[in-house]
């Protein structure tokens, strides 16, 4: 679980991201319960309210659901629907910047697909 | 009141252990005059002066440095802080009189009389109302409050030696407190309670608005 | 339940240490309060328990009175370091009389938490109060602050010289006490950066004004470091209050508080928007202006 948290992003969408990604890497597997709050703010040393807020966007987006009284729970299908999301934010997020910083430099798109294929490699 | 009883249990070891030091400095002297003075009555009596002196200043030094701080920076108010600081000055002179009594009815059981108790009693309440003011003083202004102080204890020094110069041997004391006329007796007592009073109320308006800094 | 801070000023001779500030605190809250030095971060928690008396206004919990309140009084702990540095106190009593005296006049003292916690700093009981270094006198603070199980629980500056390792164990053992619920935390600091994701919502002070009170994560959200050039940046922020302009050059960089919800504009200017920490934010809203022409 452990990650570092950073100042970039705001904590709680840092809290969300690093359950998504203990999700991806079947750390924690669909059906399964997730450290609570409390557990969550004593491990980051976080607010509890913030842990909460990070949870509940997990909630909101389908990806954890509640069992009354014993916690949250990661719902079937889950992994899917965060690849699905990730996908989603992956042009946004990588290609759209990949490509501002190739024309800043003068990198034109066939010598940047050169340079993946030459990653492939 | 669960409060100011709280307050006097919080206080209770502290006090002790003043106490019982100004005892022992005082048990020390005793048995030094007794040892190499030959102690007589009137040893004793001064040397309890002197032990309750050296007690109420201590104490109150305590209070106003340590005690008061702490406990109004615990959540008590200035009130019931108040109201246990006195219920304790109180008990400690019921005790310091029943110590008195017991060594006095020891060794010298012929001097036990109720209006040496009242003088006892007035030297306290004297001493610890001047004490009040003078802590008062002093916590407001430090230099203004040692010379007050200083002017008390040379007072109490050169009464004590001019009543030791004028009752030349023992037994002395108690004949000339026998033969102070009740008049000048209970006007003395009444002055007494009037210092007393004096310094509570001093005390207590100075506590009124005590900020713990 | 909650404690308000109505329009409180406080005189120190001619000093004004607190200029009608006014401020509510709900429950179950860790709130920092966040001020440089004099400020009168002290002053308005030793108000606020009633420790101290204020020239003018009042402090209320649930519309009472705390000044010289009992019943309100057991709900509220300041914690500081007493009587260690007065003129002429020779504090010699040892940690545990003191510790001993809090147990009693602290109705709802927890006696179990307090003896973990000097097993855990490794304090020695023993210990005269005027001989302890200044980590160890955070300690005995830390301790009759947690244990006091106040529900509004105020803390000066807890962590001052305390190590590393013992500053994050007061952190997991202060989100303890607080996951159990019903208490209130108010935490002055100075070493802001490891406290901030602690504080549910931040306290600004600033010569003896609440300057902003407001959820960490909201005001994270909403104050941007704007970076470019002059023009550019002159532009973006157009009719924006900036703060902190830092100007080297051609280069200019601001930092600016947007409304809540509210995107900052590019206008198609080349400038660089970055999020600030709040150590970042602090220093732009009370720190001295500062520009390098």
């Amino acid at each position: 679980m452990k990650e570092i948290l950073n100042q970039e992003k705001s904590i709680y969408i840092q809290i969300a991201e690093m359950i998504e990604n203990d999700i991806l890497r079947d750390v924690i597997i669909e059906e399964e319960r997730v450290p609570s709050t409390n557990e969550l703010a004593k491990l980051y040393t976080i607010n509890p309210a913030t842990a909460a807020k990070g949870i509940n966007l997990l909630v909101d987006n389908g990806i954890l659901y509640k069992k009354r009284g014993v916690g949250m729970f990661v719902s079937s299908g889950a992994k899917a629907a965060i690849r699905e999301s990730r996908k989603a934010e992956f042009y946004d997020k990588y290609i759209k910047s990949l490509l501002q910083e190739a024309e800043g430099l003068g990198i034109d798109k066939a010598e940047l697909i050169r340079m993946i294929e030459k990653e492939d490699k | 009141m669960s409060k100011v009883f709280r307050i006097m249990k919080a206080d209770f070891r502290s006090t002790a252990s003043v106490y019982l030091r100004s005892l022992m400095m005082v048990a020390f002297f005793f048995i030094y005059f007794r040892i190499f003075c030959g102690g007589t009555f009137i040893n004793l009596g001064m040397l309890l002066i002197w032990s309750q002196a050296i007690m109420i200043y201590m104490l109150s030094m305590q209070d106003i440095s340590n005690s008061i701080p702490t406990y109004i920076g615990m959540g008590c108010t200035r009130k019931s802080v108040s109201i246990a600081i006195w219920i304790r000055w109180f008990l400690l002179l019921m005790i310091s009189i029943g110590i008195y009594a017991l060594v006095c009815a020891i060794l010298y059981p012929e001097m036990l009389t109720i209006k040496l108790f009242i003088t006892q009693i007035s030297t306290f309440m004297m001493m610890l109302g001047l004490n009040s003011v003078i802590m008062v003083i002093r916590d407001r202004n430090q230099w203004i409050g040692v010379v007050f102080g200083c002017l008390m204890a040379a007072g109490i020094g050169i009464g004590t030696v001019a009543f030791t110069k004028t009752t030349e041997s023992a037994g002395i004391i108690a004949q000339k407190i026998g033969s102070v006329s009740d008049g000048i007796f209970s006007t003395s007592f009444f002055i007494a309670v009037a210092v007393l009073l004096f310094g509570i109320v001093f005390h207590t308006i100075r506590l009124k608005k005590y900020s713990v800094r | 339940m909650s404690l308000t801070i109505n329009q409180v000023s406080k005189v120190y001779g001619k000093k004004v240490a607190l200029n009608q500030l006014s401020l509510e605190l709900e429950d179950g809250k860790i709130y920092g309060l966040i001020g440089r030095n004099g400020a009168g971060k002290t002053t308005l928690l030793s108000i606020a328990s009633a420790q101290n008396a204020a020239t003018d206004g009042e402090v209320l919990l649930d519309g009472k009175r705390v000044w010289e309140n009992e019943e309100a009084l057991k709900d509220i702990c300041f914690s500081r370091e007493i009587a260690t540095t007065a003129t002429d106190s020779r504090n010699t009593s040892k940690v545990c009389e003191y510790l001993r005296i809090a147990s009693i006049l602290y109705p709802n003292w927890n006696a179990e938490l307090a003896d973990e916690l000097i097993t855990e700093f490794g304090l020695d009981r023993k210990m005269r109060m005027n001989k302890l270094s200044k980590g160890m006198q955070s300690m005995v603070t830390i301790i009759v602050a947690l244990a006091s199980g106040a529900r509004f629980t105020f803390l000066d500056e807890p962590v001052t010289g305390l190590d590393v390792v013992a500053r994050e164990y007061f952190y997991k053992v202060l989100l303890d006490e607080y996951a159990k619920g019903e208490r209130t935390f108010v935490i002055s600091t100075h070493i802001i950066e490891e406290a901030a994701n602690v504080f549910e919502e931040v306290i600004f002070i600033h010569e003896g004004k609440a300057l902003l009170k407001e959820e960490t994560d909201s005001l994270l959200e909403r104050t941007v470091h704007i970076s470019g050039k002059e023009e550019d940046v002159d532009a973006v922020c157009d009719g924006k209050k900036v703060h902190h302009v830092e100007k080297l050059g051609r280069s200019k960089a601001v930092t600016v508080l947007l409304n809540p919800g509210e995107e900052p504009d590019t206008k198609g200017r080349d400038v660089d928007i970055r999020p600030l920490s709040l150590q970042d934010v602090f220093v732009a809203l009370c720190g001295k202006e500062e520009s390098y022409e």
